[in-house]
């Protein structure tokens, strides 16, 4: 159907931007049309690429956990514990890429998107898993050192989600410093 | 007392409510009436009302203005209790620290149809950034940065073992325990709160967790959430402090990270300021824990950000501008804290 939705979103927020939002002048209402303003932005961008960045991150999320695997279950992390634990849980993935895991009597996902950011969630859910069994495995000296290479990878991991995340949000950004170009000020 | 107009799950206050209210709590200003209540714009942690009142005294007709302060109507959105501000207003005013007169607490839901909230005198002034950041007025920021430094270095030095602060605040009793403790509410916040796994984080609070300063200068009173937009100036004078919500006791070089987070060295350089503040109050600067605080205060502001987001997605409130800080605290905030630590 057309316009796209995407084009309705373009054209909902020029007229937010050079109608609506000129035209008020209570402070909080002018305030919660801007705030209206930056999510249509948000909107557009994530129409643009969330399906992408989501299939990305999953993948890179499944590659993580394959690297995690096999540092832990070998010498000397394998002696821990707490990251043998994690290495016997069902990552997300083993179910099927995309899969999201689901509830007795939890609804089947309405939509591809919906579906890939089931499976999103699930696996963050498993790499916060990850990170606390780190966090206990630390407590033990003799493995800090190869849980600190276990940290940087997943640090990096972590860096290109936030970069992702940030290309999405950034129009819901605010400052409190002098005016720039990629941020609004804090005030309507 | 006046009729409530709105029930609580709305966000407007009755001007009729606010004037019977203010009436009770301030029966020496004779005849007071109220012609507005509004919204003050911004703020996530609570809202913020102005009430324009006018009054008889001494057969002149005066004009003041209180503010209101109270929970979202879906509740409170960070782990410090409504009161906690306000019984740290009345331990500073009158102190070195200036701030707005606290005027009245109340828990009564019938008053204004919303309830906790407590009323404080408006101090004249403006808090807005863009009043600084305008063009040709480079003389008043560096004034006011100035002024800044030497009132963070009023704060730092307030005598907070005899204001009562005690009573309520927790005294850490060690230099670790000066970020722990705090660390600590706020991860049990966050965790409490959360509304979907973010290993970003994990792995934040888990370094916080691990890397907390091992030495302060001392103990200080910490204002919590400071900077650009959180004091109020008057004809190039700063005349009140403001948010006191987040305010503890702890190390002093944490309120650096936020007064640099919220953009203080675009009033002045970070090194005149620090001079400043140093001559002022002979706490030294430590740069290193302010790189710590940075990350701290990031990961503070983004638990914050979860209830907010609960809220929205449960439905106590469909505002757009709870959905705007919902996406733009926590992935600006983790951003910063990730960039801060070199990740």
């Amino acid at each position: 159907m057309r316009p796209y939705p995407d084009e309705l979103l373009r054209s909902l927020r020029y007229s937010m931007r050079e109608v609506v939002i000129p035209a008020i002048e209570e402070p909080w209402p002018r305030y919660v049309a801007k705030a209206i303003e930056k999510l249509l932005e948000h909107l557009e961008l994530r129409a643009l690429h969330e399906e992408r960045f989501l299939s990305e991150d999953i993948q890179e999320l499944d590659e993580l956990f394959e690297w995690l695997k096999a540092c832990f279950t070998e010498p000397p992390l394998a002696s821990s514990v707490t990251l043998s634990a994690w290495c016997r849980l069902q990552a997300p993935g083993d179910r099927g890429r995309g899969e999201a895991p689901r509830g007795e009597g939890e609804a089947a996902p309405q939509s591809g998107l919906q579906a890939l950011n089931e499976a999103n969630e699930a696996r963050r859910g498993h790499l916060v898993a990850a990170i606390e069994a780190m966090d206990e495995a630390e407590l033990d000296n003799a493995l800090r050192s190869s849980i600190a290479q276990c940290r940087n990878h997943v640090r990096a991991y972590l860096r290109r989600e936030l970069d992702r995340d940030v290309l999405l949000a950034r129009p819901t950004f605010m400052s409190f410093g002098p005016p720039v170009p990629s941020a609004e000020s804090a005030e309507p | 007392m006046a009729a409530v107009t709105e029930n609580a799950s709305t966000t407007k206050l009755s001007p009729e409510a606010v004037q019977a209210y203010l009436q009770h709590v301030l029966p020496e200003l004779e005849d007071l009436a109220v012609s507005r209540v509004w919204r003050n714009v911004g703020g996530m942690s609570r809202e913020t009302w102005f009430a324009d009142a006018s009054w008889q005294l001494n057969g002149v007709r005066t004009e003041g203005r209180y503010t209101i302060r109270v929970d979202h109507p879906g509740g409170s959105v960070i782990p410090v209790a409504l009161w906690w501000e306000y019984r740290v207003l009345e331990a500073l005013y009158g102190s070195a620290v200036p701030v707005a007169r606290p005027v009245a607490y109340e828990n009564d839901l019938s008053w204004i149809g919303r309830a906790p909230f407590y009323v404080r005198e408006t101090v004249p002034g403006t808090a807005s950034p863009s009043e600084l950041y305008a063009p040709g007025r480079e003389d008043l920021r560096r004034d006011i940065g100035a002024q800044f430094a030497r009132l963070l270095a009023s704060v730092h030095t307030f005598e907070w073992q005899h204001s009562g602060l005690t009573d309520f605040m927790p005294v850490p009793t060690s230099a670790v325990e000066c970020a722990t403790l705090e660390l600590r509410r706020w991860r049990d916040h966050y965790r409490a709160h959360a509304v979907d796994p973010q290993p970003v984080m994990a792995e934040l609070f888990s370094y916080l967790e691990q890397h907390p300063p091992a030495e302060v200068s001392q103990i200080s009173l910490v204002w919590g959430d400071v900077g650009v937009g959180n004091f109020i100036f008057d004809q190039g004078r700063i005349v009140a402090l403001t948010d006191w919500e987040q305010s503890h006791l702890g190390d002093p070089m944490k309120d650096w990270a936020s007064a640099l987070w919220r953009s203080v060295d675009a009033l002045l350089p970070a090194e005149e300021l620090f001079e400043i503040y140093t001559e002022a109050c002979g706490i030294p600067v430590d740069t290193d824990a302010i790189q710590y605080y940075f990350a701290f205060y990031d990961a503070e502001c983004v638990s914050t950000s979860h209830p907010v987001t609960s809220q929205f997605l449960d439905g106590r409130t469909a505002e757009a501008t709870f959905a705007r800080l919902a996406l733009g605290i926590p992935f600006y905030c983790q951003d910063h804290a990730f960039r801060t630590l070199g990740w």
